[in-house]
């Protein structure tokens, strides 16, 4: 869960309004505490050839094909991809609005990132999920529909031989409530947990030295 | 796509659960107004709560006319006249039927032109005669009596008092107003004592009973939104919404309205959002809101204090102006005259242009003035040049100079020719001539020497008779310069010169 700053939309406005100066330097401050960590997480994305042939080169029914062909991964593409924000988003439907962010944007990072974190072997084959006594199969995306029945294990393996998949958030002893996977990944999340929790702190310090230099330089004397 | 993202600051906004939760409101509100409406006849009620918010409308522009004019009052200095400017115009309003929201406006305008109580109750006046003669409004009127005041007279013309433009110039304030008040004076009264004027009165008694129930509405609301300023805020902002109730207290006797005000009323002031302010929840902590507060009045009120001193500078720069322009009309019709005169008279060609430069200023002629002034500078800058080439040229030679030995030369010949010398004699050697007496013969005499060469001899001896006497003479004379060592003889015997 990222760290809850009330009042702090409110100040950035005013900030803006009667400060801009000083909310610009607020901004400074943040992007020079998300920066390093997003250098970083670009820095775990592997090599074009490190990653299985068939993901990263074009087959030749792609273009004719009528439905989206699954991403394909290239790591100049994948490091644009990941990036900082320090603009407030807008409001999520529980009603958060994000002060600053890190995000991995391209389809193929994203893949990269979080493939096996679901499923560590990979999805299960599509014939597996024939019943004994009856023709069913599934046709879901719950499947691997690959001829191939050990294709997805494969790609994890792949995969997890250029970065290992970490967990910034581990559930803590005695934390109440499920654990939660949402906070896995090989890039931004690895590179989030390996920071500890120092672009958080220099964020909040951030907004918290700018709240407090706004309400001297406000003050009615 | 899974929603790849650090969050690593956030904030609750929770403006979208407020906004589904307004929304639902309106629709139940509108739900249970339809339901109101259809089964208990609000269409009466609706009527009543109509009337009563027109009161209240006409009750709050009367208050707001009369406290713009104590305003002004006030700001010109005169707060203490504020009692008895109301009761004038009262009387005004009751004695000639004219409403006040039309007297205030125009008491206000003479008031801000004047600058004076007593002047402006009676430019009213005035303004009231000629507004009953006219048929204009009272406003207009005075409007237009303000303007002729400070000396615009141009907008009395069009109530045909009988004067021309040039006259209406020509005249004084103080002589237009008596004229007016000569042409028109009266006419007022005259027009109240009409079945029209008896008509306005009733009109102008309707109107204030409006503002007085208006007000006991006014005060009803502000009770019901929390009494104070702020209650009166709240419900003056919502007054087309809160008619409805306004309807249910004025007509309270009826069960049928005490549930109305139960459904409209009360449950509305429970939404918050639409009749109380939002929570507190998502704004910013108190203390940043209150320096916001702050820092947002000490702005305004800047803007206020800048768009003041602007007003005022504008105005200072006009007055300026208007008497940089009364002086300089004063002073235009001499300096033309004179300017015209002297272009008239001989002058040089640079003495016209600067004359021709002047009276193009005068008359404002911007681009020959600027063209004149190029010339101008362009012939000083030649003359100046010339000056200078003048003063770099040497000095002129005499004329006369090659006179004075062409003079010597000339006296030199007529010496000559009145004195004449003796020639040499070519034979001997140059420059040797006969020296000491001298003897002159009436004519040249031509000898031939011993070696037959002919030669002349011109002697000045005076009177010489005969030959012998010349050869005396010129032995005696040869002999003499031998034992004179004459360098003649020197030469001839040891060739230099001796002393």
């Amino acid at each position: 869960m990222p760290v809850e700053l009330k009042g702090a939309d409110k100040l950035r406005k005013a900030l803006k309004e009667f400060e801009p100066d000083l909310a610009k330097k607020t901004t400074k401050e943040m992007s020079a505490a998300l920066k390093p960590i997003t250098n970083r997480a670009r820095g775990y994305m592997p090599s074009n050839t490190s990653m299985l042939s068939g993901w990263t080169s074009a087959t030749s029914s792609e273009n004719t094909v009528k439905y989206r062909v699954f991403p394909k991964y290239d790591q100049a593409e994948a490091k644009r991809g990941v990036k900082y924000s320090t603009r407030p988003s807008k409001p999520n439907k529980r009603g958060f609005v994000s002060l600053a962010r890190i995000v991995n944007t391209s389809a193929g990072g994203a893949i990269y990132e979080t493939a096996g974190r679901l499923n560590p072997s990979g999805q299960p084959s599509q014939a597996s999920t024939r019943g004994k006594f009856s023709d069913y199969i599934d046709t879901s995306n719950k499947v691997n529909k690959s001829l191939n029945p050990n294709a997805g294990k494969q790609f994890i393996n792949r995969a997890n031989a250029t970065g290992e998949l970490v967990n910034a958030r581990p559930r803590q002893q005695g934390q109440a409530g499920r654990a939660t996977r949402k906070m896995t990944g090989r890039a931004i999340f690895r590179a989030f947990a390996e920071d500890q929790g120092k672009v958080t702190a220099a964020v909040v310090k951030a907004i918290g030295s700018s709240a407090i230099e706004f309400k001297a330089k406000t003050k009615v004397k | 796509m899974a929603d790849l993202k650090i969050d690593i600051a956030s904030v609750f906004s929770g403006k979208k659960a407020f906004t589904d939760a307004a929304k639902s409101t309106i629709g139940l509100n509108n739900q249970v107004k339809t339901l109101a409406k259809s089964y208990l006849g609000l269409f009466t009620v609706q009527r009543l709560a109509r009337s009563g918010f027109n009161a209240a409308k006409a009750f709050a522009a009367d208050d707001k006319a009369a406290r713009v004019l104590t305003q002004s009052l006030d700001n010109l200095g005169l707060a203490f006249a504020d009692p008895s400017v109301k009761n004038f115009i009262a009387d005004l309003e009751k004695q000639f039927g004219v409403l006040d929201d039309q007297l205030r406006p125009a008491f206000q305008r003479l008031l801000t032109t004047t600058g004076d109580v007593y002047k402006s109750q009676e430019l009213l006046r005035t303004a009231l005669d000629l507004s009953a003669a006219s048929g204009a409004d009272v406003v207009s009127v005075a409007g237009d009596l303000s303007k002729a005041f400070v000396g615009q007279t141009r907008s009395l013309a069009k109530y045909g008092i009988g004067l021309t433009q040039a006259e209406l110039k020509a005249m004084s304030f103080e002589e237009v107003q008596a004229r007016i008040n000569d042409l028109f004076g009266g006419q007022a009264q005259i027009s109240v004592d009409s079945y029209s004027g008896s008509m306005d009165r009733l009109t102008v008694a309707a109107a204030n009973a409006q503002e007085t129930i208006g007000k006991g509405l006014v005060d009803a609301l502000s009770t019901l939104g929390g009494g104070g300023q702020g209650g009166l805020d709240n419900i003056i902002t919502k007054i087309d919404t809160a008619a409805n109730a306004i309807a249910a207290l004025v007509s309270g006797t009826a069960k049928a309205f005490k549930l109305l005000d139960t459904v409209l009323n009360l449950q509305f002031t429970r939404i918050p959002g639409i009749f109380a302010k939002p929570g507190t929840k998502a704004s910013i902590t108190p203390a940043v809101a209150s320096e916001l507060n702050k820092a947002a009045a000490e702005k305004a009120a800047k803007k206020n204090r800048d768009a003041l001193l602007k007003t005022t500078k504008e105005q200072t720069k006009a007055i300026k102006e208007q008497t940089a322009l009364q002086k300089a009309g004063t002073l235009f019709d001499i300096q033309q005259t004179s300017i015209i005169a002297a272009l008239k008279g001989e002058v040089s060609a640079e003495e016209r242009k600067r004359l021709e430069l002047q009276l193009a200023i005068l008359t404002g002629n911007t681009s020959e003035a600027s063209k004149l002034a190029g010339e101008l500078a362009k012939s000083q800058g030649l003359s100046q040049q010339l000056a200078a080439y003048l003063a770099s040229l040497p000095d002129a030679k005499n004329p006369f100079t090659a006179w004075k030995s062409y003079l010597d030369m000339i006296e030199a010949q007529v010496r000559r020719i009145s004195n004449p010398t003796v020639a040499p004699v070519m034979s001997m050697a140059s420059g040797y001539g006969v020296t000491g007496q001298q003897y002159s013969l009436p004519q040249a005499t031509t000898m031939t020497s011993a070696a037959g060469v002919d030669f002349t001899v011109n002697v000045n001896a005076g009177s010489i008779i005969a030959q012998e006497s010349l050869q005396d003479v010129l032995r005696d004379t040869l002999l003499d310069a031998s034992i004179s060592a004459k360098f003649a003889a020197i030469f001839r015997q040891g060739g230099s010169f001796g002393a």
